[in-house]
């Protein structure tokens, strides 16, 4: 589906505000303060034979003042979903993990709000998706759990990846 | 006019060429040290699917679809120094995010896998008085969700879900 609801926890209500520009699931959604990013997700497609999963490498972003999403001119690396995310300083998505088509992936990528762009980061130890929403915290980037393999599955490991903030505006400044 | 010709001119664009190229290389070589480091220390067990959140110096994670019975909740310290299950639950929710509002976890929709719960039963009453507060401080989602769609998932797993509307409240 493609509807968004907003939950106003003083009136205890959700509200529907503008649908997203593609329909989908396992997407990772974040906030710089005044604009919700949506990255990746992706659809069941069905064919007579089999079920096709399509992932998606769109950036979407929503304007509250507007009520309207758009699309970045700006894609992802990638068509990724079942990945996790944080966002640092209300201004880098780190974006970690997930699923493509058939395969976990480890990589890492970061995009930069500011100035539009991506930028690779290291790549996890071990690969996994469904790693649950992404934690920044105390200066690390936490991937925790999650399945290393396609599909359903599961790992007891925790991965950390510390940030250096001076250093992340340091590589998009190149 | 610069003259190429003059030595010293020379000598200083080659400086700054070279330093251009060191900084360039010294820059370079600051993000080979940034990797991930897989922690000593584990969860009690696996886990896929679930929300989490850090509050108070705690992460957190809420439902998931695995295992058996399902830890709802456990309580990660920061140092990772140890791990425990605060609460378990026999409920299966494939939580969706769980944003926070102060210290409290607002979990809305997910889904409950039904062929692991004691006798295929489904029990709603913990439903909302363990892991969430009264019903009426939980708002209803508009519409059912989780991150999978039902009708797909039971076709690629054989799993029976029911998807939750119920928005869940959960103080840290």
């Amino acid at each position: 589906m493609n509807t968004v609801e907003r939950y106003d926890p003083e009136r205890n209500m959700w509200e529907p505000v503008a649908p997203l520009v593609f329909p989908g699931n396992h997407l990772t959604a974040f906030s710089d303060g005044s604009r919700i990013f949506a990255l990746g997700g992706r659809v069941y497609q069905n064919t007579p034979h089999e079920i096709v999963v399509r992932n998606y490498d769109a950036i979407q972003i929503y304007d509250p003042e507007t009520n309207q999403w758009r699309l970045s001119p700006i894609k992802m690396p990638r068509g990724k979903s079942g990945h996790a995310g944080v966002m640092i300083s209300n201004r880098f998505i780190i974006v970690y993990g997930g699923e493509e088509y058939a395969t976990a992936v480890g990589e890492t990528h970061i995009f930069d709000t500011a100035t539009n762009s991506w930028q690779n980061g290291p790549t996890l130890n071990i690969p996994r998706h469904g790693l649950g929403d992404g934690i920044f915290f105390n200066g690390k980037v936490y991937a925790i759990a999650g399945s290393p393999r396609y599909g359903l599955g599961a790992t007891d490991t925790v991965e950390t990846l510390t940030v250096d903030i001076a250093a992340l505006e340091l590589l998009f400044r190149r | 006019m610069i003259n190429f010709r003059k030595p010293a001119v020379l000598i200083v664009m080659l400086g700054l060429l070279l330093g251009s190229a060191a900084l360039f290389y010294f820059q370079r070589q600051e993000m080979p040290a940034w990797k991930w480091n897989v922690e000593s220390h584990r969860l009690p067990a696996g886990q896929l699917e679930f929300g989490s959140a850090a509050v108070d110096g705690k992460i957190y994670l809420i439902g998931g679809t695995r295992p058996a019975p399902l830890i709802a909740l456990i309580d990660l310290t920061p140092n990772m120094e140890y791990c425990k299950h605060l609460q378990i639950f026999r409920l299966r929710f494939t939580t969706l995010p769980s944003p926070l509002l102060g210290k409290l976890f607002i979990l809305p929709g997910g889904s409950v896998l039904r062929p692991v719960t004691i006798n295929g039963n489904l029990k709603k009453k913990s439903e909302c008085s363990r892991l969430m507060r009264e019903p009426g401080f939980c708002a209803r989602l508009p519409h059912y969700r989780n991150r999978n769609p039902l009708s797909n998932l039971s076709r690629i797993t054989g799993i029976s879900t029911r998807l939750a509307a119920r928005t869940g409240i959960l103080e840290a």
